[in-house]
């Protein structure tokens, strides 16, 4: 039953597509973990003169990439996962009697 | 025999146990080119966004320039302008982060440029559906 559904949805590209997508999900997520931080300080910057004065914005900080940091990392994971679930798998050759 | 997947019938393996390499997979379960043409769908519409405003701005501009039959009144950098620029050089940037990753991709799978690679590849499709 599991067999069969892998073999439709390797047959049937649905697999290739949904990997594809994730990957290039991962790979976006990737380059954020370095340019959210950079992103945020600049908004900061930017935008900081609208809110009240009383409120204090931090700088550069280095936790604004720790959500893609997460992100990247969960699909990754789910990536790799599904990749070798449905494309790894040993040249099996055949013996002959 | 079992059915294997298309992709493993073009990759010799000596050892039954060995499994091919990920750049392999990647090219043979057209993973790699499906995720080139997203990233390159994203640059391009990326790049569109980031035009968008400014193009806008551009022709307004021009628009008015005819409508009044001489310079239209332009003053200083106001906040507005200053989110414009803000979102178009984010956008530039989503751009070129997405063609770079595209780019990069391709010449690692398949040694080639993003469009050429997925050129070679349709064609590649196109023979295996003809035969």
């Amino acid at each position: 039953m599991l067999n069969r559904f892998k073999q439709a949805v390797v047959d049937s590209f649905i697999g290739a597509i949904a990997l594809g997508y994730v990957l290039a999900q991962a790979i976006l997520h990737f380059v954020n973990i370095f340019a959210s931080p950079v992103a945020g300080w600049l908004s900061r910057k930017q935008y900081g003169g609208l809110m009240p004065h009383t409120a204090t914005l931090p700088g550069f900080s280095p936790q604004d990439a720790l959500p893609d940091a997460v992100r990247f990392f969960v699909l990754l994971l789910v990536w790799f996962v599904l990749l070798r679930w449905l494309y790894f798998k040993p040249h099996k050759k055949e013996i002959p009697d | 025999m079992q059915k294997n997947f298309v992709w493993l019938d073009k990759i010799t393996c000596e050892n039954a146990d060995v499994k091919p390499p990920l750049r392999n997979i990647l090219a043979e379960s057209h993973i790699s080119a499906i995720t080139i043409a997203v990233l390159l769908f994203w640059s391009l519409n990326a790049a569109f966004h980031a035009l968008w405003s400014p193009l806008f701005r551009v022709a307004k501009y021009l628009f008015t320039a005819v409508a009044i039959l001489g310079i239209p009144y332009s003053g200083t950098i106001t906040f507005e302008d200053r989110v414009m620029l803000f979102a178009t050089i984010s956008y530039l940037f989503s751009a070129l982060v997405s063609f770079a990753a595209a780019w990069l991709l391709a010449r690692w799978v398949y040694g080639d440029g993003p469009l050429r690679s997925l050129s070679r590849y349709s064609n590649r499709i196109a023979r295996k559906n003809h035969a």
